[in-house]
């Protein structure tokens, strides 16, 4: 027999710290105390539901949907959704309530609820409620009015909330509440206003209200609770509350029994109709479509094309997705007629009609892709296609999406933060009191791990373990709050907007999912992408690629030199025997993909030589493969020390181009079909259930299906287990060709540029940051390297960006812009040069500060950054003179209205002689080495110089080599080299040790350098402290040029002034 | 409505009926309880280890009070006067 009472006020995590426990623990509550059905009440969101109704459902209780709506006034309004109307409704108020508010500040009209009250039960709200808030004050005509007003609009389906909180005066407030329904004829119902599953979940929900509410644990706030009563109690806890109202208790059930199953349209068909032309159909149009482009792209139609395309359409009409694809299609033509640079990715890749559209640009036919791992009848799941767009202009895209097809039609999706190790520690911690700069300290020192993962990594980490922070004397404080942090891992933080998705629904969307705005304005859907592929959405992805960007600079830089106005991107030859060159020495730092120090050391060892390496190099640098040991088989078989075998012949054809090995998800599909005769449906399949790791049971099964089917086929059984047990390994591991070869087709372009156009490559990367691998500095490092020319910037030379000049008589030179200077800024930069632009190149400090008002910290940066050494070659004396300047400049002065001549530019003074000061202050100026320090301060990098040449010569004298020295010794030579700490990592290994990753970064080049667990716990506490070290350790050759250094001891590199020998 | 309250936070002894006092000691007298006028819960500086209590109004002979005891009807503190 069920308990006699159902909680119908819930705020589960979605309610944004205000609800601690996960929607689960939540349910398995409700179930384990026996309740027949469970309402999930957020504030003014329903991005709970979905998890919710699945949860429910799983646990075999009856799901209610509704909210908790905020209404003008700040009064709470529960409501339930009884039926598929009233989740209509529900989804529209809420809507209304964000949309005609500031941004997370939903308000709804009282007003709004007419008209769209039907199918909604109504809750008179808990403590803020209007009538129970009225009933605090002791305004019991108020509260009167106001259960009018709600009967008005609700009739029979409204309930007089009672909220026992076991506050001072809560009992007279219910007393008070039950003698109004009395009064008005209302039924009663009770509620706990539940925001935690247990009652030891309590701390947890008070730490995350001081969060909400900015307030520290030991600072009262209204909102915090006064005790931990709002749990979802028993039946008989309920029973003792409200034994003098049993009605109340009665109703609850009453209640969920009028709610319908399933008011949650789930898995429905949402998708709009594309307009096609009259005449034609969705399919026939689309069709149409396909045989032009292909027409296009192919010229003659082979049979073996036309199979291919016809087999797509047929699976693509079977699904009834043609419209979706006509829409990417129209998206897509757009963009192009934009001169948006955009490429498709994804499994999208696999599809011959998607290639034909224009959609991608990987030849499925010609790569011999499988379309199932795309689409197939047997996995019926919606198509998901993903473009990259030029970064800066795919809101423009976005844009043109809401105009084509209709605001209410389309809204981008939701994600949700969840709170992580480094955000639970800085959020919880502020709320606990401790000191901002330590928890900054910790935060980042703590690697990107889910919350609960922290107690691991305090006791496996050096940094970490060593941390006078942990260990101090506030240890119990930190304690409390790695507990805390524990408890609050996976809880959702905010919404924010999905990177790249939006979805399309012929019915408005707010009709289905309430609708919010998110930061910038956009208009987003309160359910996250599974969320909305629950529901029947189908949804795009276009998503913000800054290596397009980079792209786009880098052609428009190119063809903006002398001779290569015809240069085009499209053309760049795929055969380029110096980029392949380039690649087989590792020198791929800012190549899109293969910049990492694991690529460049593959890129070393494979020896590509084709484009089909660097589609492997892409599939084979991820967790997946590393850990499933792939990398070496690979590489020695690709380099011929390992014969290349097939267990069948079969599997030749299939495996050829991976020399044996199961690299990629589609060879799983077409093994699974060429061997055992699955269909192609079938297989994927079984790549689904192998790549999701499921129960040993189940991988037993398909595998005796597998054998079973390849002997039936003639496969010899031993074989056919071989070949099982080949892609059930592998299976897991691999990666989709389509995916690899769409990034290694830009891959490989993006290495044509590095190679053949440095300056204006390294000039577009730097005006695209951050993106890549690796810091600006880093860039600029590598840009010297390869005979650029970097200069400062120059308030009389700089441009908008990084820009590129050639020169007939010496290196190419990129010239910094000014908006790299700490706080200048865009707009600083743009009133610089906003002002040359009008009337002249500046003359002195004194014509600066008087023409362009900028703040002093702008002004210093300037100098520091060497953007005035053209006016006066003295920094420290111009900063000197700075606040004399500026004082004048802003008073008004004489110096203001003195007139300036060429005559009396800098050098002769820093006033150019307009008042006759012939002289600057007479200060020396900063020493080269503090100038490099503060250059780096100012921008972060130094144009010229490196800071690792200041220390060489007393570095040398201790015998530590530099990168380029170290590089040329002997395999297994043990040496030392200092240089600064570029992008420590651990990331995960087979092994599953940890092993911490790093390239040493000197005036000479790069060296990575591996740190292996042993090392690590001895040494390894400056690598994630400190920026720069010296490291002993052995030389690796990797291949024929690359190098890697091994570490044996780590120790800190102090960057404090070089002392003179 | 009350005007006036001291805040006391004395420990004292507590003889119960069921949940609730129905006399305490106070200054060497026994005060009896005459009514339960309210009672509540309130969570104390859990981050500091405090427990949760039970604190209830009561009307007295000689005025009101308010008496705190814990979770496990152990400690009770006379934590309030009303005047």
């Amino acid at each position: 027999m069920g308990a006699g009472f159902v909680h119908l006020h819930v705020h589960g995590p979605f309610s944004f710290l205000d609800g601690a426990s996960p929607t689960e623990a939540l349910v398995e509550r409700a179930a384990r105390l026996g309740m027949s059905a469970l309402a999930l009440t957020d504030h003014d969101s329903l991005s709970g539901v979905v998890r919710f109704v699945q949860a429910a459902r799983q646990a075999g209780i009856k799901p209610i949907v509704g909210a908790e709506l905020t209404m003008e006034g700040g009064f709470h309004l529960t409501l339930l959704a009884a039926n598929r109307t009233g989740y209509r409704h529900l989804c529209q108020l809420i809507t209304r309530a964000h949309l005609g508010s500031p941004r997370r500040q939903p308000r709804l009209a009282w007003a709004e609820l007419a008209g769209r009250s039907e199918g909604l039960i109504a809750l008179s709200g808990c403590c803020r409620g209007e009538a129970a808030a009225a009933l605090w004050r002791q305004d019991e005509e108020t509260a009167r009015r106001s259960l009018l007003r709600l009967r008005d609009l609700f009739g029979g389906r409204l309930y007089v909330e009672l909220v026992q909180p076991l506050w001072p005066g809560s009992r007279k407030v219910v007393a008070g509440l039950a003698r109004l329904a009395r009064e008005l004829g209302l039924p009663v119902v009770a509620t706990n206003d539940v925001h935690f599953a247990r009652k030891e979940d309590f701390p947890l929900h008070d730490l995350l209200t001081c969060v909400r509410t900015l307030t520290r644990v030991d600072e009262l706030h209204p909102q915090r609770p006064l005790n931990g009563e709002n749990y979802l109690k028993s039946a008989q806890e309920m029973a003792e509350l409200f034994g003098e109202y049993p009605q109340a208790l009665e109703h609850t059930l009453r209640i969920a029994e009028a709610c319908e199953d399933q008011v949650v349209p789930l898995g429905e068909k949402l998708l709009p109709s594309y307009p096609v032309p009259p005449g034609w159909s969705s399919m026939a149009w689309l069709r149409e479509l396909t045989y032009r482009g292909a027409q296009e792209r192919y010229g003659r139609l082979r049979r073996k094309l036309q199979e291919r395309l016809e087999h797509e359409l047929a699976v693509i009409e079977a699904l009834g997705v043609a419209d979706y694809f006509l829409v990417v299609w129209d998206i897509v033509q757009w963009a192009r007629r934009q001169g948006i640079r955009m490429a498709g990715r994804g499994s999208a890749a696999d599809s011959a009609v998607a290639y034909c559209l224009g959609i991608t640009e990987v030849d499925a036919v010609e790569r011999g892709l499988m379309f199932e791992r795309f689409l197939s009848l047997e996995r019926a799941q919606a198509p998901d296609i993903d473009i990259d767009f030029d970064w800066r202009r795919r809101d423009e895209v976005v844009e043109y999406v809401f105009r084509r097809f209709g605001e209410e039609h389309v809204a981008a999706v939701a994600t949700y933060n969840t709170f992580r190790a480094r955000s639970a520690v800085r959020d919880l911690g502020k709320a606990l009191g401790l000191e901002p700069n330590h928890l900054d300290e910790l935060a980042r020192r703590l690697p990107h791990i889910p919350a609960d993962a922290i107690h691991h990594v305090l006791q496996q980490l050096p940094e970490l373990r060593e941390s006078a922070l942990v260990q101090g004397p506030g240890k119990e404080r930190f304690r409390l709050l790695f507990q805390m942090a524990e408890a609050v891992a996976g809880l959702p933080r905010h919404l924010s907007t999905h990177l790249g998705g939006l979805i399309l629904s012929r019915e408005p969307i707010a009709h289905l999912v309430p609708l919010q705005r998110a930061a910038k304005g956009v208009v987003v859907a309160q359910f996250d992408k599974d969320d909305v592929e629950a529901m029947g959405f189908i949804k795009l992805d276009l998503l913000s690629l800054r290596t397009l960007g980079a792209v786009e600079d880098t052609v428009r830089l190119i063809q903006a030199s002398p001779g290569q106005q015809d240069f085009r991107y499209e053309a760049i030859p795929l055969d380029d025997p110096d980029t392949y060159g380039m690649l087989r020495r590792g020198e791929t730092v800012g190549v899109f993909q293969l910049e990492s120090p694991a690529q460049r050391a593959l890129q070393s060892r494979l020896g590509a030589e084709q484009l089909e390496d660097l589609v492997a190099s892409v599939a084979l640098i991820r967790p997946g493969p590393i850990k499933g040991n792939m990398v070496e088989p690979f590489i020695a078989r690709r380099r011929g020390q390992q014969p290349v075998e097939y267990l069948h012949p079969a599997l030749e054809r299939i495996l050829k181009k991976t020399y044996g090995v199961v690299l990629y998800q589609e060879q799983v599909i077409e093994i699974a079909t060429e061997v055992a005769g699955f269909t192609p449906g079938e297989a994927d399949r079984l790549r689904r259930t192998m790549t999701h790791h499921r129960s040993q049971k189940e991988m037993e099964a398909i595998g005796e299906l597998f054998v079973a089917r390849a002997i039936q086929r003639g496969v010899d059984p031993q074989t056919a287990r071989a070949i099982f047990a080949c892609i059930e390994g592998y299976a897991g591991y691999g990666f989709c060709e389509a995916h690899a070869a769409a990034f290694a087709t830009t891959a490989y372009k993006t290495a044509y540029l590095l190679r053949h156009y440095p300056a204006q490559f390294f000039a577009a990367l730097l005006n695209n940051q951050p993106m890549g691998f690796y810091p600006p500095h880093t860039l600029v490092g590598e840009a010297r390297r390869r005979g650029v020319v970097v200069e400062g910037p120059d308030v009389n030379a700089s441009q908008e960006g990084y820009t590129v000049v050639m020169r007939a008589d010496g290196p190419p030179v990129i010239r910094t812009p000014l908006w790299v200077v700490r706080e200048v800024g865009r707009e600083g930069a743009a009133a610089i040069l906003q002002e040359r632009q009008r009337h002249g190149p500046f003359r002195s400090l004194w014509d600066l500060c008087r023409r362009v008002p900028l703040p002093v910290d702008a002004w210093e940066g300037l100098i520091l950054a060497g953007a005035l050494d053209s006016l006066h070659p003295n920094r420290r004396a111009l900063l000197w003179d700075l606040p004399a300047l500026m004082r004048a400049a802003r008073s008004g002065s004489p110096l203001q209205a003195a007139p300036l001549s060429v005559e009396e530019q800098a050098p002769h003074g820093l006033y150019g002689g307009a008042c006759g000061q012939e002289q600057v202050a007479r200060v020396p100026d900063f020493p080269p080495w503090q100038r490099v320090c503060l250059e780096f301060y100012a921008m972060g990098f130094s144009p010229g110089h490196h800071l690792l040449e200041f220390l060489r010569p007393s570095l040398a004298r201790q015998g530590v080599l530099s990168v380029a020295q170290a590089r040329r010794c002997r395999d297994g030579e043990r040496v030392q080299v200092a240089g600064l700490v570029i992008r420590p990592h651990r990331p995960p290994t087979r092994s599953g040790r940890t092993v911490v990753f790093f390239t040493l970064e000197d005036e000479t080049g790069l060296l990575d350098v591996t740190v292996f667990e042993a090392i690590y716990q001895r040494w390894g506490q400056p690598l994630f402290t400190r920026p720069a070290v010296v490291v002993t350790g052995r030389i690796q050759h990797q291949g024929s040029d690359g190098r890697a250094l091994i570490a044996q001891a780590v120790r800190p590199l102090s960057l404090s002034e070089p002392k003179t020998a | 409505m009350v005007a006036l309250s001291r805040r006391l936070e004395v420990p004292v002894d507590v003889a119960l009926e069921g949940p609730f006092p129905k006399a305490f000691r106070w200054r060497g007298q026994t005060v009896p309880v005459q009514a339960i006028l309210d009672w509540w819960q309130e969570t104390g500086k859990w981050w500091e280890g405090e427990q949760e209590r039970r604190v209830v109004r009561v009307l007295t002979p000689l005025g009101v009070y308010e008496l705190a005891g814990q979770e496990d009807g152990g400690r009770w503190l006379l934590q309030r006067v009303l005047d």
